[in-house]
């Protein structure tokens, strides 16, 4: 138990570490970023209508004068309030920003790697337990196919097909639990093809290694055998996929968002980002920073629960 | 309302059959689940629920950056308004007079006029509007005001010269009329309580605004619901009308019109609208400096081509500057600008430009090149410089393309780089174009246009034009100035703008507002 805890205070040691230092290259990125800071948030605030007083007051509102330490001192002491600051567009709290768009980007992340679990574990045990046959080439043709396919195209054809031709789908928006079918499916996907590959060589892997070989030996049915002594080699890979997939589809999420004018953290990042809406953008990196770590925490938790030759990995550094 | 409940429909349904009775379970459970099918419902048509879609998100309740969207909305409006066809009339204010000292002008407030919460509006309310816009709207800090002052139900404003677009200016977004509780604790706009034919029932972070009808004079419009949606993408904002999501979808693709079109769920409107997508230069290079090279450039290109090519709208070719819906102030006698080739390398010659090394003109060592920074937020514009690039090439000019966020043509002025731009421009900040005129061609800076071009005769026209209350003499000033911009060409006219609207089957045509300043909704009517 000690030894349990001591593994997850270290793990929660090297994840503050990391997201200091996340938010520290972020905050030195933004600084570096070319144009001026005041004049690219007075056009975000004003469009074509900026004006060179809207430019002084952008730049006494976002205190872009001031020294680089200064600014960050400045960030870092609201930080330590647990205050994120104010949106320099909307001049709303950065956390009231980040909260509902926060949920939004979750629910459908979960909603989207749950649905492509759903498709792509089935898909690949079928092709992985029959390889070579026409459910393997099938599942592989339809892999690479989803797999190469960007997200926006594959969002454009479901939309014009479910929403635009047969008219069973809203096309965009989130006023309903159905405007969130057609983004999760397309996130689902492409998230499904990978998993489905990955899945595919994990069992073939795990059912052609020895202990499944030395099950059949013992006297166990091929599916037994393959149960007992593959589904954990199997599942640690596609595991892993899923995780970091979770927290690839929280970070790119972006342009399934704008297609479906879903409002998530994505599209108010790259806003955000193009407006140099700073105290945004320093929140919105120190979330995403927070959601890798953990999930990273929960993925080594699931590997080590699975594969008890992990457990020992754990410890901290 | 569109929403209608499936439930509902169901029940006004006869069909009996044990599938059809299954299948309207399925739709009544959907709807208690919330799934929100679209059905319309005849008998809810009072609680139609009107969905506009257009680009621009709610970025913050502040009307200097958003009010055009309570405006347009019909949630606030201004002291002054336009009409469609142009006539400017009294919004907030019952109309205007002015005092033989040509300084002192009057607006009364609407007898009755009363704000979203029940307050009634006063002079005093007029006023913050005015000061708050002033404080940081281009449009406004431009009037000389020399005083405010309440006068009875009257707004008083004495201007330090005279200045007879006052009333135009005064349709500024920026000074919407908002109520006293408007304002938070911190002083700041913290909602939008106004005077409009609809008040706000909830506004969704950055993407929707929820209005209703909001009973004046005793009259409700036939649209009582709205939903304004902001949806930053072009393709999904035509989706969302060709799949019936939405009634009204304002700025398209010009690639989405013909699909839209072809499709049974909606049409589309298109208008003309004092916007003008320009390549402002800079006059203060040694390239541009040479007005033969300007009229060489403007002839090189082809607007018609690009007109129907790529915006697949012909009559959008600029001829002049500004389009003829501004009738006061498009000539019809100006020579059109058009395609000459022939003339442009003539001009070109005649300026000292010989061809040089790949067929590019040069001049004592240097090519005929530079650079146009090109706005990416409208997607026309990128492939209108691609064809132009090519026109120009065919008479010896080299001009490269630059793509960038809104900020590239403002920041390149203010870090000395700038060369020329391809921008959209409206000339009607106020209906009246010389609110434009003003800080793009008698500045010397400038955020959004040309820079390096000092006109004296326009810096003494534009004041004059401004201070002049003789419409004879108004009318000789604005064609004169009309023609100093167009043989002068600090910025070179490439295509008006064609302002259009989807409109769903679901509703009669929709009035369109071609100076953007409403949506008119309270005009709109559900088609059955």
């Amino acid at each position: 138990m000690g030894q349990l805890i001591g593994a997850l205070a270290g793990r929660l040691a090297q994840l503050a570490a990391m997201l200091l230092a996340v938010v520290l290259l972020c905050f030195v990125a933004m600084q570096a970023l070319p144009g001026d800071k005041a004049l690219q948030l007075a056009v975000a605030r004003h469009g074509e209508r900026a004006t060179e007083a809207g430019i002084v007051q952008a730049q006494r509102d976002g205190g872009f004068d001031r020294s680089m330490a200064a600014q960050f001192a400045d960030w870092a002491g609201r930080l330590v309030r647990l205050d994120l600051g104010h949106s320099l567009v909307s001049r709303r709290p950065v956390a009231e920003e980040l909260g509902p768009r926060l949920r939004v980007t979750l629910l459908a992340g979960a909603a989207s790697v749950l649905l492509g679990l759903a498709i792509g574990l089935p898909l690949g045990l079928w092709a992985g337990l029959r390889p070579g046959g026409i459910a393997d080439g099938a599942v592989a043709v339809a892999a690479a196919l989803f797999s190469a396919v960007p997200a926006f195209l594959l969002g454009l054809v479901l939309m014009m097909l479910f929403a635009i031709r047969l008219g069973w789908l809203p096309a965009a928006g989130s006023s309903s639990l159905l405007h969130w079918v057609l983004p999760v499916c397309t996130l689902a996907l492409g998230f499904a093809a990978p998993l489905a590959r990955v899945t595919r060589l994990a069992v073939l892997e795990a059912w052609g290694a020895f202990p499944v070989t030395f099950g059949r030996l013992k006297g166990l049915s091929p599916a037994r055998a393959g149960l007992r002594h593959g589904v954990r080699n199997a599942a640690i890979p596609v595991v892993m996929l899923a995780g970091l997939r979770f927290a690839a589809v929280i970070e790119g999420f972006a342009v399934v968002e704008t297609l479906f004018n879903l409002p998530g953290l994505g599209d108010l990042l790259v806003r955000a980002l193009v407006a140099r809406d700073i105290p945004t953008v320093q929140a919105a990196a120190l979330l995403f920073g927070l959601i890798y770590g953990v999930v990273g925490l929960l993925l080594d938790a699931a590997c080590a629960a699975i594969d008890p030759r992990r457990r020992l990995r754990l410890r901290p550094l | 309302m569109l929403r209608s409940s499936p439930a509902r429909m169901a029940a006004s349904t006869p069909a009996t059959t044990p599938r059809t009775a299954a299948w309207r379970f399925c739709l009544a459970l959907a709807g208690a689940l919330g799934l929100g099918a679209t059905v319309p419902s005849p008998a809810a048509a009072q609680d139609r629920l009107l969905s506009v879609v257009a680009p621009w998100q709610v970025t913050s309740l502040d009307p200097a950056d958003t009010g055009y969207i309570a405006a347009r909305m019909g949630i606030a409006e201004t002291i002054v308004g336009v009409e469609p066809d142009g006539r400017l009339v009294g919004l907030v204010a019952s109309g205007w007079s002015l005092d033989d000292d040509r300084l002192t002008w009057r607006f009364p407030v609407r007898a009755g006029l009363r704000f979203h919460d029940g307050t009634p509006v006063t002079p005093a309310d007029l006023m913050a509007a005015v000061e708050r816009a002033r404080a940081t709207g281009e449009t406004l800090g431009a009037v000389p005001i020399a005083s405010m002052a309440v006068a009875g139900d009257t707004l008083v404003l004495k201007t330090t010269a005279p200045f007879a677009p006052l009333p135009a200016f005064l349709t500024d977004y920026a000074a919407i009329v908002l109520a006293p509780s408007a304002r938070g604790a911190d002083g700041k706009i913290a909602a939008w309580t106004g005077t409009g034919p609809y008040r706000v029932t909830a506004i969704d972070g950055d993407r929707s605004v929820d209005v209703a009808a909001f009973e004046r004079g005793g009259a409700l419009p036939a649209v009582r619901r709205a939903r304004y949606h902001a949806v930053p993408q072009g393709e999904t904002r035509a989706a969302m009308v060709e799949a019936g999501d939405a009634d009204v979808a304002y700025t398209l693709l010009p690639a989405a019109v013909p699909r839209i079109n072809a499709g049974s769920r909606a049409k589309v409107q298109s208008v003309t609208i004092p916007r003008v997508r320009v390549m402002p230069l800079n006059v203060g290079l040694p390239v541009f400096a040479d007005v033969r090279v300007r009229q060489a450039i403007s002839l090189g290109l082809d607007r018609a081509g690009i007109a129907a090519a790529v915006l697949r709208h012909p009559p959008s070719a600029a001829t002049q500057l500004l389009p003829p819906i501004l009738a006061e102030w498009h000539n019809p006698a100006l020579p059109p600008h058009g395609r000459d080739v022939a003339r442009a390398r003539a001009l070109l010659a005649e300026a000292g430009w010989t061809p040089g090394e790949g067929g590019v003109l040069h001049k004592d060592g240097a090519a005929l090149r530079f650079t146009v920074l090109v706005l990416a937020n409208r997607p026309e514009l990128p492939p209108m410089a691609a064809a132009m690039q090519a026109q120009l090439r065919e008479i010896g000019i080299d001009m490269q393309i630059r793509t960038g966020p809104g900020s590239i043509v403002p920041q390149a002025h203010r870090d000395g780089t700038f060369q020329a731009g391809l921008v959209s421009r409206t000339y009607v900040n106020v209906p009246d174009p010389i609110g434009t005129i003003l800080p793009d061609f008698t500045r010397d800076r400038t955020v959004w246009s040309q820079s390096g071009w000092i006109n004296a005769e326009i810096r003494a026209l534009v004041p004059e034009y401004m201070a002049s209350f003789d419409e004879g003499r108004r009318a000789a000033l604005r064609k004169r100035i009309g023609e100093i911009l167009h043989a002068e060409l600090p910025v070179i006219p490439v295509a008006w703008f064609e302002h259009t609207v989807a409109v769903s089957n679901r509703l009669k045509p929709v009035p369109v507002d071609p100076y953007e300043q409403r949506y008119l909704i309270d005009r709109m009517a559900w088609a059955n």
